[in-house]
């Protein structure tokens, strides 16, 4: 699937492709951005694959390439298309180019397929962003404080991205990025690490909880990659203009109220 | 030490600046300017500084032109009740060719990209609202690329034209003529029956 792709050339395209088997890796399309082209639509961001390559000794070249799943239902949708675009994004920063991750690979097809099917709501990228940590090693420690071990009690504890998980209250004092994470946050989360992505779904979140869960993960993710990730703001950007658009529409009722 | 004369050296950097030109086709333009005669280089040299002198950019519908507004947008038998919009100047000329539009451009010089941290704000989207708000224009053409990228610019310039009772409408996916249905893709011959029309 490719995660990333650049315009190179007339008619071609530099496509970075994560796969189950080589990892990640960039290549070149030849011809992807002449009409026409069968290697065009494939190589397209958020289409599952089978692509042929040959190894070279710069660049990888694309020879063939099949769809599998070209997700058009959640291409059809900006929202949902734009969450795509993010796990894409998410995937492309925090894999390493040639190492394979299978099961990475395997829950981003997966939840790929969820959207495509059941749309996209906040939960969906957060139990995705919380599997990616979890395959990637970085998966933050729930059940015990990862300073001194101690098994944690049902209370507001902290979380701490560069402790690398959850902590006590007595090791939070010592630790200057630790926040604190509420109980409910911190059964959502073992929650999300070993259920279906359906269960994962049917869990209702008030506002508050669903924003202390998005900073709470973020920041650990941040931790990862060390760098912004550009798509997030423009997730933001949706959803304001979303709320706006609702505000607006419900502005205009009382209006048409009095007219009526 | 390079063998090359400095000024030839830095002439193939130039050309090997400009896209689909490597070092290779980069010397061989250099080469060729060369061994031509000096009217041929003083008329390349004048297009080359004209282009960056003398072209501006339309203020109705940002398409690059010798006068604002634009020969498209002065143009008086133009329908001015349907805007196309593309992504570069360059989607113009191409959609004049086909000589079935007859209306007006906006040009977003872009798409929206959000891994590439590239949103609405670096095009000339907010642009074309003020140009549907005087109610003449009925139609938005939205003849974005077949890409994720160009969809969500379409999809996004949709949600704000629609509100404002301005028809939105985009190009139709299928099979390019000519070519043969046993060699064409399924995601494209699958938009190509999705779209089908009567006949």
């Amino acid at each position: 699937m490719a995660v990333r792709h650049a315009v190179v050339g007339e008619k071609d395209r530099i496509v970075t492709l994560f796969t189950q088997e080589a990892g990640k890796f960039s290549a070149v399309a030849k011809g992807a951005r002449r009409p026409g082209s069968t290697l065009g639509p494939c190589v397209d961001m958020l289409t599952y694959g089978r692509f042929f390559c040959v190894r070279r000794r710069g660049l990888d070249l694309i020879t063939q390439a099949t769809p599998l799943d070209s997700f058009t239902t959640l291409k059809a949708d900006l929202w949902q298309l734009s969450c795509g675009l993010y796990l894409c994004e998410l995937v492309d920063l925090c894999t390493v180019d040639g190492v394979p991750n299978s099961p990475l690979f395997g829950f981003l097809v997966t939840i790929l397929k969820d959207i495509d099917r059941a749309g996209c709501n906040d939960l969906v990228l957060r139990v995705f962003e919380l599997r990616l940590l979890d395959y990637l090693g970085f998966c933050p420690s729930l059940r015990k404080c990862v300073n001194c071990g101690a098994v944690l009690q049902p209370v507001e504890n902290a979380l701490s991205a560069t402790m690398g998980g959850a902590l006590c209250l007595d090791c939070a004092r010592s630790c200057p990025d630790a926040k604190p994470m509420s109980v409910d946050a911190l059964k959502v989360l073992r929650f999300w690490l070993g259920c279906t992505l359906d269960s994962a779904r049917r869990v209702k979140l008030d506002d508050a909880l669903a924003s202390e869960l998005e900073e709470h993960l973020y920041r650990f993710i941040q931790g990862v990659v060390q760098r912004d990730i550009k798509s997030r703001s423009w997730l933001i950007r949706l959803k304001s203009e979303a709320l706006l658009t609702m505000t607006s529409e419900l502005s205009t009722i009382p209006r048409q109220i009095e007219s009526e | 030490m390079s063998t090359t004369a400095e000024p030839i050296a830095r002439l193939i950097e130039a050309f090997s600046r400009l896209p689909g030109i490597g070092p290779k086709s980069a010397q061989r333009l250099a080469y060729y300017v060369l061994q031509s005669s000096d009217v041929e280089v003083e008329e390349l040299a004048e297009s080359l500084l004209c282009l960056k002198n003398s072209l501006v950019l339309c203020s109705r519908c940002f398409n690059v032109a010798d006068k604002d507004p634009c020969s498209i947008c002065s143009d008086p038998q133009r329908d001015k009740t349907v805007v196309c919009v593309v992504e570069k100047p360059s989607d113009i000329p191409p959609m004049e060719r086909t000589s079935q539009f007859n209306g007006l451009y906006h040009v977003l010089h872009g798409v929206v990209s959000p891994n590439k941290g590239i949103g609405p704000d670096d095009l000339k989207i907010r642009e074309l609202l003020p140009r549907l708000r005087d109610g003449e224009v009925k139609e938005v053409i939205l003849a974005t690329n077949p890409t994720v990228e160009g969809e969500a610019t379409a999809m996004y310039i949709r949600q704000l034209v629609t509100p404002m009772g301005v028809k939105a409408t985009k190009l139709a996916r299928g099979l390019p003529y000519g070519s043969d249905l046993e060699y064409a893709d399924d995601i494209t011959l699958g938009q190509a029956i999705n779209s089908r029309q009567g006949f």
